[in-house]
């Protein structure tokens, strides 16, 4: 269990929002101690994230391979902290970066041959479709601007309505509903161009 | 992509339904993570991230020293432009800055004594100024003038016969504070 001075870190976690923590990190690529400690905490969600994702396929990497993946995207994770953009707290952003890379290691893993037989083309199989069908996905949400992105998160992450997020956003409901369809629009037209890339 | 026979909407409910999809996975992972207490890697979180901005202030760092040496450089590279823009702009007043190219002595006049006079030719400003020094061949000093804005300079005749047989004559062009541009010389063996 964590330790320090943030004991409970799902009171932190709930405290916080997009904006908030888009402070935070400013904060702490500049350097504030205080900024860094607290990051640090909050990205003890890491290892447990992928520990979660990995029970969920039968365990397919070991607890060895698991440590080595949450050290690799802890440091991606510090290395791409500039491109947060405040669209969501600081743990939904590393859930997606702790989603991409589980799949990618056991694509790795399952490509290399170390997992075979049943369970491994099984697992291999199940990745291959959620990677197919979710990496288009983080990338298209990713070309989108930050209010956008953040709008599209809101809805379809976090379940709020239009008019929850109009108030979180403090925007007119009617200007959320065009962002959002014209967000759509876009990752529409996104999926579709990498389609035709493909064939 | 309606010339494929595929409904936009349905392409838009579509891509609505695999957001849905997306966010049910990272809300599962996200509300299942805050219920584990321990997982592997967890302890080594801190010293991981620590690493991780050491490096990246070590880097940062580094890159701010070299963006300030190459501030350094530029400036010391557009210094020396400058300097050698006046440099050029002084020198100017004198155009040919080769040695001998627009200052040559000229050979001493047929049947005078080589020691009598020195005539030189100068391609520059007419109003430039020359000095006219005398040397041994071992590069001592043995006597200067001041020519003026002549073209030839007479020497002291019961002077000359202080000097060795062999002398060397250097006519130079004067800058304002004094120093010498350009030179040309000659070396003179044969005594009267």
């Amino acid at each position: 269990m964590s330790s320090g001075p943030f004991e409970n870190e799902r009171e932190v976690e709930n405290r916080s929002d997009g904006a908030s923590d888009l402070a935070l990190v400013r904060r702490a690529i500049k350097g504030d101690a205080a900024a860094r400690t607290l990051f640090i905490e909050r990205m003890k969600c890491v290892p447990r994230m992928l520990l979660v994702r990995n029970a969920k396929a039968n365990s397919a990497l070991r607890p060895d391979e698991l440590e080595d993946l949450a050290q690799e995207t802890l440091v991606a994770i510090w290395r791409r902290l500039d491109t947060f953009r405040g669209e969501a707290t600081l743990e939904t952003w590393a859930c997606a970066f702790c989603h991409r890379a589980w799949l990618d290691a056991i694509k790795r893993k399952v490509r290399g041959g170390a997992q075979t037989g049943p369970i491994g083309e099984v697992v291999g199989n199940e990745c291959e479709q959620d990677s197919d069908r979710f990496d288009p996905l983080y990338r298209a949400i990713d070309a989108l601007d930050a209010n956008e992105a953040r709008i599209v998160r809101y809805k379809h992450f976090e379940q709020l309505t239009f008019d929850q997020i109009s108030k979180r956003m403090d925007l007119a409901s009617s200007t959320i509903k065009s962002c959002y369809y014209q967000a759509i629009e876009r990752i529409r037209a996104r999926l579709l161009s990498g389609e035709r890339g493909k064939a | 992509m309606k010339g494929d026979g595929i409904d936009p909407a349905d392409e838009f409910r579509g891509v609505e339904r695999d957001l849905d999809a997306l966010g049910a996975v990272e809300r599962a992972m996200l509300r299942k993570s805050r219920d584990i207490g321990d997982a592997p890697g967890l302890d080594r979180v801190e010293s991981t991230l620590r690493a991780a901005m050491l490096d990246s202030d070590f880097k940062r760092a580094k890159a701010v020293r070299s963006k300030r040496m190459a501030i350094v450089v530029s400036l010391l590279a557009a210094s020396l432009l400058v300097f050698t823009w006046y440099r050029t702009d002084d020198e100017d007043e004198i155009p040919s800055q080769r040695m001998g190219e627009g200052l040559q002595i000229l050979d001493p006049v047929v049947g005078e004594h080589p020691y009598a006079r020195v005539r030189w030719r100068y391609t520059g400003n007419s109003a430039a100024r020359f000095v006219v020094q005398v040397f041994d061949l071992r590069e001592h000093l043995v006597a200067q003038y001041e020519a003026g804005s002549s073209s030839e300079f007479v020497f002291d005749e019961a002077e000359t016969i202080q000097w060795p047989s062999s002398i060397v004559i250097v006519v130079g062009v004067q800058r304002p504070d004094g120093s010498l541009a350009q030179s040309s010389e000659r070396t003179l063996r044969s005594r009267p």
